[in-house]
């Protein structure tokens, strides 16, 4: 059976989500915070009704717990093997101690192997595991890892378990890193690209295409760098970049955009700066400066002035709008004179026009969420 | 492939000169690389603003004839605000307090704009 992640892009590329009482590796690149995202997911377990486990090498159940508070994330009832406070010489409440020192890494592994398999049987119901980190326990060979989890894998079916691996790439051998993925059920790749100057973390599972992400205050959210806003003077370009983001900028003057607007939008799972246009034509050397690297545009025109159709096209054309996804928001359509949206479409000849009022904030998301569909769909990094 | 890290460690440097409150790196088209701003600050929109100045005097530079374009300096009645090009792909900007020493901060500026051209 199949379990959602709680990140929609990431169940759709592993067909629905990750297989129940399995095992999931999460190979991850040294600059990805793998604990923040492994914590997303046990949320969602959570809420949707698994009892949680978090198995953890590197930090304080406090910090851990603080971590998940901190992004609003379900925590309810987790229990905790606590595998560093005895090396850190620290006191610990947790239902699971290792005794041993994790700079040992024979005798730690040994002990950490029983332990969880301890907590997996004394814990009702469906479970979700966090293992918070393998790569602590390379010392003892990746071989042995290896043959140790396969029998985990046993437990973990017969205690209806999922288990999620995290395991940093410190720059093992291919041998060594072949040897823990093949053991594994689902292998999911996390990792850092630079494209242009721009860090950006990416999930990928077998040959998918990269998923951009960021990790906000709101969990896992997936990132578009740049979606552009353009359209002709008084389309809607402003109003509809304040409808999709709180925290937007206007460089305007005597009420028509002169520079640019930006917007930052954060919110269901999805970051994105969006950058708009002026619309009038004396400012059409500023298009090219903005248009560079754009991912989707937003082309807005008045549903009540089909005379400015002609130039929404030639200024779709400037900021090169036909070579990316792009989408219509045929906007003002709350005016008793606005043209229908049939209409729309046949004057500009194209199909994927939205009906909008950025005033009423009727249709923007909507449009939104075609326009990032129609960029997952064709564009890949 | 530069290390980001290292983008953040030349603006560090850079804030280390007593007048400068805060500095950031952007790209050309507007997206925020690297900020070293206050965080009250929406570095983000300052960031497309900073690529909409540049771009916007460079084009005038080329319009008016007037040479090669070195920087732009803002000066308002609480603080200056500097951005100038750092390579092809990148642009520079610092954030100065009232009175602070312009010559002096630009010549590190321009130190600052060379190692992020070579980083990148």
């Amino acid at each position: 059976m199949k379990i959602s992640t709680g990140i929609q892009k990431l169940d759709e590329i592993l067909g629905g989500g990750i297989e129940s009482n399995s095992a999931v590796l999460f190979l991850t690149g040294t600059l990805i915070d793998k604990s923040s995202f492994s914590q997303h997911i046990l949320s969602t377990r959570i809420l949707e009704g698994d009892k949680g486990i978090y198995l953890t090498t590197s930090k304080p159940p406090s910090v851990i717990l603080k971590n998940m508070y901190e992004h609003g994330w379900e925590s309810e009832g987790m229990v905790f093997i606590d595998c560093i406070s005895s090396t850190l010489k620290q006191e610990s409440d947790a239902s699971y101690v290792l005794k041993s020192l994790v700079t040992r890494p024979e005798e730690a592994w040994e002990e950490t192997l029983k332990l969880l398999e301890k907590a997996l049987k004394e814990t009702p119901g469906l479970k979700t595991v966090v293992f918070d980190c393998l790569e602590v326990f390379m010392g003892v060979g990746a071989k042995r890892v290896a043959n140790d989890i396969k029998k985990l894998k046993n437990i973990l079916e017969d205690t209806k378990s999922t288990c999620l691996f995290l395991f940093t790439d410190w720059g093992y051998s291919k041998e060594e890193l072949e040897e823990v993925c093949n053991v594994m059920d689902t292998v999911i790749r996390l990792d850092t690209i630079e494209k242009k100057l721009l860090w950006m973390n990416y999930f990928q599972y077998d040959e998918s295409p990269k998923i951009l992400f960021q990790i906000t205050s709101v969990g896992v959210s997936i990132y578009v760098p740049k979606i552009l806003v353009t359209g002709p003077f008084g389309a809607g370009k402003s109003s509809t970049i304040h409808s999709l983001s709180e925290k937007s900028v206007s460089i305007d003057k005597l009420g028509t955009t002169i520079a640019l607007d930006h917007g930052y939008i954060e919110k269901k799972g999805l970051v994105c700066d969006i950058f708009g246009t002026p619309g009038q034509e004396r400012f059409d050397w500023i298009l090219k400066i903005l248009s560079r690297d754009v991912w989707g545009v937003i082309l807005v025109v008045d549903s009540t002035k089909p005379e400015t159709f002609e130039r929404a096209k030639e200024m779709l054309e400037k900021v090169r709008g036909y070579e990316i996804p792009f989408v219509v928001f045929a906007n003002k359509q709350d005016l008793p004179n606005a043209l229908s949206l049939e209409e729309i479409k046949r004057i500009l000849g194209f199909e994927d026009v939205i009906p909008t009022s950025a005033i009423k904030k009727e249709g923007i998301e909507e449009g939104l969420k075609i326009l990032f569909d129609k960029i997952f769909k064709l564009k890949t990094i | 492939m530069a290390e980001k890290k290292e983008l953040e460690d030349v603006l560090k440097e850079l804030e280390k000169i007593g007048d400068i409150i805060g500095s950031a790196i952007v790209r050309r088209d507007g997206l925020l690389i690297a900020s070293g701003l206050p965080s009250e600050v929406n570095a983000r929109a300052v960031a497309a603003m900073a690529a909409a100045i540049v771009g916007t005097s460079e084009t005038s530079t080329k319009e008016l004839e007037i040479g090669e374009f070195q920087q732009v300096v803002v000066n308002a009645s609480e603080g200056q605000y500097v951005a100038i090009g750092a390579g092809e792909e990148a642009i520079l900007i610092a954030l100065l307090r009232k009175n602070a020493n312009i010559g002096l901060i630009l010549l590190e500026m321009e130190k600052a704009a060379k190692k992020i051209e070579k980083l990148v």
